[in-house]
């Protein structure tokens, strides 16, 4: 019998000596560090403690005397996929989003050119009588004495007053 | 509260006289079902330490057990005599391969367990001895499931290289040297995880 052989037997002897008795002496074919190594081995084996052992033993004996119908079945749980309709919600949410968010902005940046674009006169300006229209173009005849007429004067201010642009 | 497996020693035939207690149990198990708690008595410790040794899960390893002794049970008519022990482990070597089969969850081993019975040494070698059993654990499931399904069916199971042999369809020699060389790779592995 080779070396390894006779280690291989010793080495399984004392497996099965040290499982029975703790104390028990190493074979001397065995070196000091497998020696530690085995009875570290079997010094980790593990307890359960006795409500594990009576839980199991529970469903042991549930397993064998519940009806069938009662016996608790194991399903692997299952990856149930995102439904479409779903995902195609969300896209249009967040398109919806973007939209009043773009069209938010059009409609300020629309806002604030109109404002800047409206002719603002001053109250004196308002009141003031106006000089500078050019009457004779759209009321011919009425070069020299136009100014002479309250009616059409009162017509200007009020159109300043409505912030009707009057061409030039 | 502890539960009552009790069923006192099974009664003595003409069959059951020359044969072990354990094989004995059984004949009886299967004429009066309740002789099983004594076989569940005698044999839970070493089933569940197999099977938390090869899955490193308290929770997956309660149920592998319970999974164990329930087939065993439903299958107590087919026993046709010889080891009980090698009858039992052949369930929970079968049991844990199917497991292994499935896809194993990575759980580390400490998180896992949390009913474990604790070890009365002084504190100072007990944490020594913790960690180096926490190592040596580690070390355990480096190894390839042969090899580690070989070392608990040893060391949890406490089965002689013959049982294991017979379970695993090999001869004893053979069982002897694969176990010789998993140790000396353990072995080798701590050895570099302390330098």
């Amino acid at each position: 019998m080779q070396d390894s052989e006779y280690q291989s037997r010793a080495l399984d002897q004392y497996f099965d000596a040290l499982l029975r008795d703790p104390d028990t002496n190493p074979p001397h074919e065995l070196d000091a560090e497998t020696v530690a190594l085995v009875r570290a081995l079997v010094e980790g084996t593990t307890k359960a403690e006795e409500r594990v052992k009576d839980r199991v033993w529970s469903r042991v004996l549930f397993a064998t005397y519940a009806p069938p119908e009662l016996e608790p079945t194991y399903s692997p749980p299952t990856i149930i996929p995102l439904p479409r309709k779903q995902r195609t919600d969300v896209a249009f949410l967040v398109a919806a989003v973007f939209a009043v968010v773009f069209l938010s902005g059009l409609f300020i940046r629309y806002t604030d050119t109109a404002k800047d674009s409206l002719p603002v006169y001053t109250l004196e300006e308002r009141l003031a009588p106006v000089r500078s229209l050019p009457i004779e173009r759209f009321m011919p005849g009425m070069q020299q004495d136009w100014r002479r007429k309250p009616a059409l004067q009162e017509a200007v201010v009020l159109s300043r007053y409505s912030l009707v642009r009057m061409p030039e | 509260m502890k539960q009552d497996y009790a069923y006192s020693s099974p009664p003595h035939t003409a069959e059951t006289a020359s044969i072990d207690e354990d094989t004995a149990l059984m004949l009886a198990a299967q004429q009066d079902p309740a002789y099983f708690a004594r076989i569940y008595e005698r044999y839970f410790q070493r089933i569940y330490g197999y099977c938390l040794r090869n899955v490193n899960n308290a929770y997956e390893a309660e149920d592998l057990a319970s999974q164990v002794f329930i087939q065993a049970f439903r299958n107590i008519s087919y026993y046709r005599g010889g080891s009980v022990a090698a009858w039992l482990f052949r369930i929970a070597y079968g049991t844990v391969a199917n497991y292994y089969r499935q896809s194993r969850p990575e759980v580390a081993f400490d998180d896992q367990l949390p009913e474990m019975a604790g070890e009365n040494t002084e504190p100072l070698d007990s944490i020594m001895r913790s960690e180096m059993h926490q190592k040596l654990r580690g070390l355990i499931d480096t190894l390839s499931v042969d090899d580690r399904q070989l070392l608990t069916l040893k060391i949890e199971g406490e089965l002689s290289s013959h049982e294991i042999g017979e379970l695993l369809g090999k001869n004893p020699g053979a069982v002897r040297t694969q176990l010789h060389r998993i140790i000396k790779r353990i072995r080798h592995l701590y050895q570099q995880s302390e330098k």
